[in-house]
């Protein structure tokens, strides 16, 4: 062989490799592939699932076998959906599988109440998430205020419905539900306010997280408005009644 | 580091490194949906363990030593010789045979250059291939192969030597 031929060996070997659909198909791969969590933090987020999870549930044996289940079957499909965001593939496992068997397992109304304030809570974790990795766009934007409306009607009815048990344990227990959802969103709002001043967010991020915001308030001020006019006609109708009942007396 | 940083640093070393790493595992499977396979699980492994927060100095010494710890357990899946020959001087396994590549077109003096690299010497087989095909330098090769700069240079000088004598090079 001679030299050039030998470099010219080489220089095809140095050439060969993958096909530029193959590279991209095997990116793809990898980028969709769950990722493992470290164990400490997959242990205490799980823990903390299945306590969440299990709110007011009484039958022991179901729920074990449940877990079995979600245990052998896919937790890590679990795990990974939980950390999803919209936009992501997973998030529909989130929203519309995950969510719905927790909830089926809250029987009290307060524990549906907390429930359901966590689950708007999530969705403000989601936006800052996204907001935080430049990924608050449009329709990512547009999906969660759809979802946090939906969340907050049910945070709503579940508060109005935990009133209508007429206790004063349940009636306190409304109230401390009803700050912490305040709360909540004053807090979530004030991390989203942090985000859209920091100078290295873009001005397209910026005006979905204002958009975002305004909407998050709007939301709440009516249902705050909402659940109050509806509490208060309710007792007014009860005194009403009441008085209805002394005067015939 | 933000998710986004994470994957535009290994989107960046995948452009860079994917195509040595298959050719890589292509040489020692003959086999290029194996090779596909083990690159892409290598790839995987480094993204897992930068989502992890760990820190990677040397990226491409990282993926090549993973990748060889894989064609190693690959062999030990799909072979049942010994497998004391593989971890001679940390090499992961014998070159395929030249008919398995026929999946790849190469001309006749690429297919001579691969088949003198895999009759080397183990010590210098892989030293040299990583220098002439890879390019590597003796600095890079020694850390993937947990050798120094000077046994990896005085390596791939013998190897050089020997395909020299092979092709009457000089």
């Amino acid at each position: 062989m001679t030299p050039e031929n030998f470099k010219k060996g080489i220089e095809e070997l140095r050439r060969s490799g993958l096909t530029g659909s193959e590279k991209e198909l095997m990116l793809q791969k990898i980028m969709e592939a769950p990722l493992r969590i470290p164990h400490t933090q997959a242990r205490a987020s799980f823990v903390r699932t299945l306590r969440e999870a299990f709110i007011g549930y009484s039958s022991f044996s179901y729920a074990f076998a449940v877990f079995a289940v979600l245990l052998l079957s896919g937790s890590s499909v679990i795990f990974a959906a939980e950390r999803s965001v919209p936009g992501s593939i997973l998030y529909g496992v989130k929203v519309d599988v995950i969510e719905p068997i927790r909830g089926k397992f809250v029987k009290t109304p307060e524990a549906r109440a907390k429930w359901e304030v966590s689950k708007a809570e999530r969705r403000l974790e989601e936006a800052e998430k996204l907001a935080l990795g430049k990924k608050l766009d449009q329709p990512r934007r547009a999906k969660l205020e759809e979802d946090f409306e939906k969340n907050a009607d049910e945070v709503a009815a579940s508060i109005l419905k935990l009133r209508e048990v007429k206790a004063s344990s349940t009636d306190a227990a409304a109230e401390r539900i009803n700050e912490k959802f305040d709360s909540a969103i004053s807090s979530h709002k004030k991390k989203l306010e942090d985000i859209g001043d920091n100078d290295k967010t873009p001005e397209r991020e910026k005006k979905e997280i204002e958009s975002l915001k305004a909407s998050i308030g709007r939301k709440t001020r009516s249902e705050n408005n909402r659940g109050r006019e509806k509490s208060e006609s309710k007792s007014d109708a009860d005194s009403d009644s009441g008085d209805k009942e002394k005067r015939s007396e | 580091m933000s998710i986004d940083d994470k994957k535009r640093q290994f989107t960046g070393i995948y452009e860079r490194e994917a195509d040595g790493l298959f050719r890589f595992c292509f040489l020692r499977t003959s086999n290029r949906e194996q090779a596909r396979d083990i690159a892409q699980d290598a790839f995987m492994r480094l993204w897992q363990t930068l989502m992890d927060g760990k820190d990677i100095v040397h990226e491409r010494a990282f993926l090549y030593t993973v990748t060889r710890n894989l064609i190693i357990d690959w062999y030990r899946k799909s072979k049942s010789e010994s497998l004391d020959a593989l971890s001679d001087e940390g090499d992961a396994g014998e070159y395929p045979d030249m008919e398995a590549h026929k999946l790849i077109t190469f001309s006749a003096e690429a297919r001579e250059v691969l088949s003198a690299i895999r009759e080397l010497d183990p010590i210098y087989r892989e030293a040299t291939y990583l220098r002439l095909v890879e390019e590597m330098l003796p600095q890079e090769i020694g850390r993937l192969l947990d050798l120094s700069a000077n046994t990896v240079s005085v390596r791939v000088n013998r190897g050089i030597e020997q395909l020299r004598t092979r092709f009457k090079l000089d």
